[in-house]
């Protein structure tokens, strides 16, 4: 073929494709419907279940509303910040959005409270630590669907090989049994001490049980070089250098499947899912363990809500998908299907007859979804690598504390 | 050199050969220990370069279960649970062919557009031309991700979101490309483009006679760097395709997974992924490997 008609073919393909243009995309809905479209991320682990269940709920609220048209699109968590921020930036944004505790302050601007899209029966319906946690300056900025409770989880074929009967109930117990598990070879815990995780789930639990918080009361400085939280780092750094922990973890973490926890070396987590170890420990080996325990005893555990954005162009249709889909028979449906746990008190429980969640179950009340700061996660940026620093013998833990407090000023200025 | 060393001629019939003169042993030996040296040198270069590709076919091969060295690196016990939740996708198809589109008709593109610029650069004389040739380069130093929100309010505004010319055009005015091609087509001798145009050709007549055949070598290459670009693009098609029909392949399987994912899952997504590349670079292997060699670019 000449060159000239090479040009011509790939001209053509070029004008083509890009005339394709109509082929993708979701324009408005049909004359006199209005569309809500909502954005979800894979909270059910099975995509056809989940989409089943998105389905089925939508078809019931368009029975009762046929005017409104509902779409629901399942995004990958992967980069979720990037594309709804972007999205909302240029105007594209959804309607509804699923969105946890720790995004909603970021967001806050871009949010419209639901408080009034939901009936006073629904919003008294929550649990009182569930409400709290979505509320931001007393308004509600989403309507929960689910809750979690990240209680530690033992591993009873570690704790059979060590020969050991009885289950930590405070972070003192791990210090008492970690040298029983080294001399067999095993390790007591594990501490993840990669950005890539959640302080959350890592070490504020830990300084939280000692009484200790991220943020001062008002929320104009941080307080996490306070006593108990020196308590807390002390702690790990007890673990660490004891060797009763894998200490590779500190700085880098692989996928669990690669490192001792997935390997049935370790005896208690609780920054990991059951979810996640189930199919490497056995689900019969997954003892759950109520929060442990300090000066008190407390957790995290998250909650998942359905948010309204600012932008969502007709806002009394998309209140009204939102207070359908979080209802209590949904919520009770979405969670069941996807093994959470329910935000409301007339679900009643759920797990009773499964021994790993019925534990988990009950610690939602004594979970907490952290701070909710609009600097939060900028805060646990600096406080990383102080703790790696105080871990790896390179400073001590006060200077480490001290100085990722300085670090963090500036952030909240 | 005492391993070259041939007898005088005299000393041999004017009809024999001469007969190459025996190596001394020790030379010999080190000349044979030198190949066996460098062939072993190679191949544990090629099993150390092979090794990642067979430890992901492999482990997205198991059952989820923990992973110990070496025994997950054996081929058993095998299962396809992985692939099974990953190629399972009812959308699967869709997803690669929205792929496909996405990475061809940007190829297609930036070659177009990246040759007719750097043509200009390259032959051309107008005014401003190195302002603007490096005002155009400049767009190299600024981060993707500081244009991407101005990029997608743009193609917003223009109601391309969820649209594969939202996707496409973008990424069309590709700064490294234009540079290498003005590069490569600077290097072309004047003296052609004055003769062609002493002949009556006109500029369009240039371009599609003498500069689209004597770069065929650069578009080569470039079609292989920028079509794997392409096909593991995730940010920017995550941000404008919103809809499921409008996933590409990476987006697309992203989405079927847990926030923490089984690396079985994470590696059988890697596998589907990869084969489609690997067919292109399979294909287009002598361009890329004299891409890597002369343009310095990596994939």
């Amino acid at each position: 073929m000449s060159v000239r008609k090479s040009l011509s073919a790939v001209a053509v393909a070029l004008v083509a494709a890009l005339a394709a243009t109509g082929c993708g995309g979701s324009g408005s809905g049909d004359s006199g419907k209005t569309t809500v479209t909502m954005w979800i991320y894979p909270v059910i682990v099975d995509e056809a279940k989940h989409r089943a269940h998105w389905d089925e709920t939508v078809k019931a609220f368009q029975s009762a509303n046929p005017n409104i048209e509902v779409k629901t699109e399942i995004f990958p968590w992967a980069n979720r910040d990037q594309a709804l921020a972007t999205a909302i930036a240029g105007n594209k944004g959804p309607d509804v959005v699923y969105l946890i505790p720790d995004q909603l302050p970021k967001y806050a601007r871009n949010i419209e409270p639901v408080d009034k899209y939901l009936e006073d029966a629904a919003k008294s319906d929550y649990h009182e630590n569930v409400t709290k946690s979505v509320s931001i300056d007393g308004k509600m900025m989403g309507a929960p669907i689910l809750t979690s409770a990240a209680t530690p989880i033992c591993n009873k074929k570690v704790f059979a090989a060590v020969g050991e009967t009885t289950y930590p109930t405070s972070w003192n117990d791990l210090l008492t049994l970690a040298p029983k598990f080294k001399a067999k070879g095993y390790d007591i815990a594990a501490y993840p001490g990669d950005s890539k995780q959640t302080l959350n789930q890592t070490f504020y639990p830990l300084m939280w049980s000692a009484g200790g918080d991220v943020f001062s009361p008002d929320g104009t400085s941080v307080a996490f070089n306070s006593d108990a939280a020196k308590k807390a780092l002390t702690f790990v750094k007890q673990l660490v250098d004891g060797g009763y922990v894998d200490k590779s973890l500190i700085t880098n973490v692989p996928s669990i499947e690669q490192t001792r926890i997935g390997q049935n070396k370790v005896g208690c987590v609780w920054h990991v899912p059951v979810a996640e170890v189930e199919k490497l420990w056995g689900k019969e080996n997954i003892q759950a363990v109520p929060h442990f325990t300090d000066v008190k005893q407390i957790g995290y555990g998250t909650v998942g809500s359905l948010s309204m954005l600012k932008g969502a162009k007709n806002k009394e249709a998309a209140g009204k998908w939102i207070a359908f889909a979080t209802n209590a028979e949904n919520t009770k449906k979405y969670d069941l299907a996807s093994n959470f746990f329910s935000p409301r008190k007339s679900t009643g429980t759920l797990y009773a007859g499964d021994p790993v969640l019925s534990v988990q179950e009950q610690q939602v009340a004594t979970s907490t979804v952290g701070p909710l700061h609009e600097k939060a996660r900028d805060v646990q940026g600096v406080l990383f690598p102080e703790i790696q620093a105080a871990l790896l013998g390179k400073k001590s833990v006060e200077q480490a504390l001290d100085d990722a407090a300085k670090a963090a000023a500036p952030l909240l200025r | 050199m005492t391993d070259t060393i041939t007898p005088p001629a005299t000393a041999a019939p004017a009809t024999e050969r001469p007969r190459r003169a025996r190596r001394p042993y020790l030379a010999d030996r080190a000349g044979r220990g030198w190949v066996i040296g460098r062939t072993a040198l190679l191949l544990a270069g090629a099993v150390l370069t092979l090794f990642p590709f067979y430890a992901m076919v492999v482990l997205s091969l198991k059952p989820t279960g923990p992973v110990t060295f070496p025994d997950s690196l054996l081929p058993w016990p095998f299962s396809t649970e992985a692939y099974d939740q990953v190629i399972g996708a009812k959308s699967v198809l869709r997803w690669m062919g929205n792929t496909l589109v996405y990475s061809v008709v940007s190829v297609v593109g930036v070659l177009l557009f990246a040759s007719m610029a750097g043509y200009a650069f390259a032959k051309k004389r107008f005014p401003g031309k190195e302002t603007m040739f490096w005002s155009f380069l400049a767009m190299l130093m600024v981060p993707y991700h500081v244009t991407m929100i101005p990029t997608f309010i743009i193609i917003s505004e223009l109601n391309g979101v969820d649209t594969y010319w939202g996707m496409i055009v973008p990424t069309l005015a590709n700064a490294q490309a234009v540079f290498l091609m003005r590069q490569f087509i600077a290097s072309l001798p004047d003296s052609l483009f004055e003769a062609a145009r002493l002949d009556g050709c006109s500029e369009w007549r240039v371009y599609v006679s003498i500069v689209l055949p004597l770069i065929k070598p650069i578009l080569a290459t470039l079609g292989v760097f920028v079509f794997l670009w392409h096909w593991n693009d995730f940010l920017w098609p995550l941000i404008v395709g919103q809809s499921l029909d409008m996933r590409t392949l990476t987006t697309g399987i992203a989405s079927l997974q847990q926030e923490n994912v089984p690396l079985n899952m994470l590696l059988a997504g890697s596998v589907v992924a990869f084969v489609p590349i690997f067919m292109a670079y399979l294909i287009g292997q002598r361009y890329f490997q004299e891409g890597v060699s002369t343009t310095g670019i990596k994939g």
